[in-house]
């Protein structure tokens, strides 16, 4: 590369070098083509001068006239009598000379006979001897003595002819002179025209070869020019996969880390309720807290990564900024409190019914960061969170929320710093508070993406302020509050108990975050066995019941529960199933089961079961319903869009991404075991991972998936290995997610 | 077109000035004969020849210009009739004249020369008659203020002064 860079200089400069000389010879055919012009119109000019009467002629003829004025005048004198007709003849004979001998002085002529001295002084003469012959000639006939006239004129005539012969004879001699000079003048021309001519020939010539040269130059510098683009375009190709590829290692090992991080944070909150001593208790209290920050400092990396990448999605909803902000101040409270902070919220009340268009789980992520913040770095102070709208410039609304503080405050140094990535304050922060810094950065982003800005105001030791202003666009309702803005009507009718019997890892967790959602509280069983006994230690006011699981299932679950002497006899048990059959829906039924939800459960029919449940005390069957999910076709990918919507929405982007993890680590077992179960000819093991598969993916929105799966169910001779299809569909799944 | 046009008015006036010429036969010269149309032609007056004197010369249809030539120093204004209507008084066709000088110089000058170009026979210079010292009796003149093309050397040869007789030849 730096090699043909080398080399295309060199072009270049070789090419201007020729471009130079090139435009030196342009001139230079120009002065000469220049010259050539004035020559050739000086001998135009010449030769329209030389258009004259013959002057070689005019003197031949006077010398003729003369000859035989002097000839016809003695032969008259050598007559005895002169006739008065002779002397007629003789005086026209005069005439014609007088008119010959004017010709001479006459305007064409005279240049001519003047350019010489010779030739001036004979046309003199003539023109003497003429003149003084008119008293000769003119009324000769009426004359007395004519004779005695002609005779004393002789002397004259004789001169007159000596000079005209003398005139001829100079003219001759000047012309042939004339002709001479005009020739050499002639071949002058012609020798300058021929140099000219050759100069021509040779510039001309010398510009073909530049030009092609020049040509030839700018070719290979385009070439050049191409190959060192190719360069570029490869190098910016490798460069670019080596940043997704950075972004995609930062976002796997997130995701990696996480996984586990949730598992250890989840079982250090199950020990703390456990029955254990005081001390013990802290350390789990600290691996807790120690836990979460780590969540949460693993959050900012992937947000940031994402940024970087370029893959964040802004996705705008009506949102309620009032219902927003509160759900902020709870999240913050108990943070607050642990600070001794009072946090309060300041809000007008038009904001209360007035819904905007904006991305909520964004605009949420930013005031948590800053409420964060806030609290992070005020000591028994106050927090608040304040929003205003305001009209700005040609009447558009502004949105303007400060989260503002009274505690330690930043410097000016420190405010250049804030919103850079990985940058703190000053070194002592991080090791105070802790954090990776890339908080606010990420909040910049963000607000920058929603079209806002934001900044700080900040005084040490006051508290500072931070701001963020953003365009709004005012907005309707929605019809129905999507489910993360409702009011919880469930809360109102207090919490139910609820046990999920679910042997799947992914929905299991969905089942347990969609009824951590609707605020209830749940136990877990793994299996019919599980259930069998937990049923028979608590009493549930609700049993969502799988129903293929290993040990035992859950038919067989719920016909031991309704058949023992535990609490839950009269129980409501609903069966989930994937399974709509109405073989299935019997066989729910026979075993004392009072209702039946399709898979997957959503959110809204979940509300719908517990609000049942919740409302009335009696026991009654649930409604049949058709699985919901039927109504909205899968997407082109085969993706159902509306359930991971709905997953977003409720779980957050972050947790839906961990169930399709998890959904694709349970996806390979599940492939695994079809795989081995169809080898061992085992029909009923491939059946039940097949529906296994089914359930998991319907849950997670892969329709596709689970249509195939139930297309192999379905289809004859179940033991045949019909892995390929799937795998290839989970392969495609696992690309674009990679992509 | 139009210069069919022109070439078809020409012919008319042509075979109207001949059929009328033809018609009334060419009156003798009442003063000096200055010129002689001799050779291919028609209307002879003095034998076989057809002889103008001035008056004659001065009636026939002509034109009126100042020009520069060789001969003269300046603007000269020669008039005079059209060579054509000179020899269409005399009856003449033919495809050369021979226009012969006092002196016996003579020049050959194609017929066409009279037809298509406005040459005159001038008689008079700047208004006066023009004796034999100032090149007259008679001066056949090129259009040279009309087509600058005619000023040159054969031309010059064509221009005969001293005219006093013109050959038409077959």
């Amino acid at each position: 590369m730096n090699a043909g860079g080398d080399k295309i200089s060199d072009v270049l400069k070789r090419a201007s070098l020729r471009a130079a000389v090139l435009q030196g010879f342009s001139v230079l055919l120009l002065v000469i083509l220049i010259f050539l012009y004035m020559d050739m119109s000086d001998r135009q000019a010449s030769l329209q001068n030389s258009i004259r009467e013959n002057a070689m002629w005019a003197a031949f003829q006077l010398d003729r006239e003369a000859h035989d004025l002097e000839t016809e005048t003695r032969l008259a004198l050598a007559r005895t009598i002169v006739e008065p007709g002779q002397l007629k003849s003789l005086a026209r004979r005069y005439d014609i000379v007088y008119s010959r001998n004017d010709l001479l002085s006459q305007g064409h002529f005279q240049g001519f006979f003047v350019q010489s001295g010779d030739l001036s002084a004979a046309s003199i003469a003539i023109n003497q001897i003429v003149k003084s012959l008119d008293r000769v000639f003119t009324g000769l006939e009426a004359s007395p003595d004519p004779r005695a006239r002609l005779d004393g004129a002789i002397p004259a005539l004789d001169a007159l002819h000596a000079e005209t012969t003398k005139l001829v004879l100079t003219s001759n001699t000047v012309i042939s002179d004339n002709r001479a000079e005009a020739r050499e003048a002639l071949i002058r021309l012609q020798k300058t025209s021929g140099i000219y001519v050759i100069l021509l020939t040779l510039s001309v010539g010398f510009l073909i070869f530049t030009l092609r040269r020049q040509l030839k130059a700018v070719r290979q510098a385009g070439l050049g020019f191409e190959a060192m683009a190719n360069d570029l375009a490869s190098a910016y190709h490798a460069a670019d996969a080596g940043n997704r590829a950075k972004s995609q290692f930062m976002s796997t090992m997130g995701h990696e880390i996480r996984t586990p991080l949730n598992a250890i944070l989840g079982t250090a909150e199950l020990l703390q309720l456990s029955n254990i001593p005081d001390d013990v208790r802290d350390n789990i209290q600290t691996i807790r807290s120690s836990g979460e920050a780590l969540l949460e400092v693993l959050n900012e990396i992937l947000d940031y990564s994402k940024i970087e990448y370029g893959k964040l999605e802004i996705e705008t909803r009506p949102v309620n900024l009032a219902n927003l902000s509160r759900s902020v101040i709870d999240i913050m409270a108990s943070r607050a409190k642990e600070r001794g902070n009072v946090l309060m919220l300041d809000m007008p009340d038009s904001l209360e019914s007035s819904w905007i268009k904006t991305d909520p789980t964004r605009l949420r992520q930013i005031l948590l960061n800053l409420v964060s913040n806030a609290t992070k770095f005020t000591s028994h102070g106050t927090v608040t969170l304040r929003l205003r709208e305001f009209s700005g410039p040609n009447g558009r609304q502004f949105l303007r929320i400060e989260v503002q503080d009274t505690g330690i405050g930043i410097d000016a140094e420190g405010r250049k710093k804030l919103f850079k990535p990985f940058s703190q304050v000053d070194a002592s922060i991080s090791r105070r508070f802790g954090g990776t810094g890339l908080g606010l950065t990420i909040s910049k982003e963000i607000a920058e993406l929603l079209g806002g800005e934001m900044g700080v105001e900040s005084e040490i030791g006051k508290g500072s302020t931070f701001w963020l202003e953003m365009r709004v666009e005012a907005t309707e309702a929605p019809e129905t509050a999507p489910p993360g803005e409702r009011p919880t009507g469930l809360s109102m009718l207090g919490a139910l108990k609820v046990l999920v019997v679910e042997d799947n890892k992914v929905n299991q967790q969905l089942a347990l975050r969609f009824l951590e959602r609707l605020g209830q509280k749940a136990d877990l069983a793994a299996n019919g066995a599980e259930a069998v006994q937990a049923a028979s230690a608590t009493s549930y006011d609700l049993i969502l019941m799988d129903m293929q699981m290993p040990v035992m299932n859950g038919i067989e679950a719920a016909r031991a529960i309704r058949n023992g002497d535990g609490p839950n006899k009269a129980a409501p048990i609903i069966a989930m199933t994937a399974n709509a059959s109405d073989e299935d829906r019997d066989a729910c039924h026979d075993a004392g089961m009072d209702g039946f939800e399709p898979k997957p459960i959503t959110l809204k029919r979940l509300h719908g079961v517990l609000s049942d449940v919740a409302e009335r005390s009696g026991i009654k069957p649930a409604p049949m319903a058709q699985p919901q999910a039927e109504a909205i076709p899968p997407a082109g990918d085969g993706i159902d869009a509306a359930r991971k919507a709905e997953l977003v929405e409720v779980l957050g982007e972050d947790i839906f991404e961990e169930l399709v993890a998890s959904f694709f680590t349970d996806a390979d077992a599940l492939m695994r075991d079809y795989r081995n179960a169809c080898a061992a000819g085992n029909v009923e093991e491939a059946d039940k991972a097949l529906h296994t598969l089914k359930g998991a993916a319907a849950n997670v929105g892969f329709k596709a998936v689970a249509e195939v799966a139930q297309a192999i169910r379905e289809m004859p001779e179940a033991g045949i290995d019909r892995s390929d299809r799937l795998a290839e569909l989970l392969a495609s799944y696992t690309f674009n997610k990679a992509a | 077109m139009k210069i069919l046009f022109k070439a078809l008015l020409f012919a008319g006036a042509a075979a109207l000035s001949m059929s009328a010429s033809s018609a009334m036969a060419l009156d003798k010269p009442a003063g000096d004969p200055i010129l002689s149309i001799t050779g291919h032609i028609t209307q002879a007056n003095a034998g076989d020849a057809a002889a103008f004197d001035l008056a004659m010369l001065e009636k026939l249809d002509g034109r009126k210009a100042a020009m520069e030539t060789p001969w003269t120093t300046g603007k000269t204004e020669f008039a005079g009739p059209y060579l054509r209507a000179v020899l269409a008084a005399a009856g003449a066709s033919g495809k050369k004249l021979i226009v012969k000088a006092l002196n016996d110089y003579a020049s050959e000058i194609p017929f066409e020369d009279a037809e298509k170009l406005d040459t005159i026979l001038a008689v008079r210079m700047n208004g006066e008659e023009m004796s034999i010292r100032d090149k007259g009796p008679i001066f056949l003149i090129y259009p040279f203020d009309k087509d600058h093309s005619l000023y040159n050397e054969k031309y010059f040869s064509r221009s005969v002064w001293q005219i006093k007789e013109i050959e038409v030849v077959e």
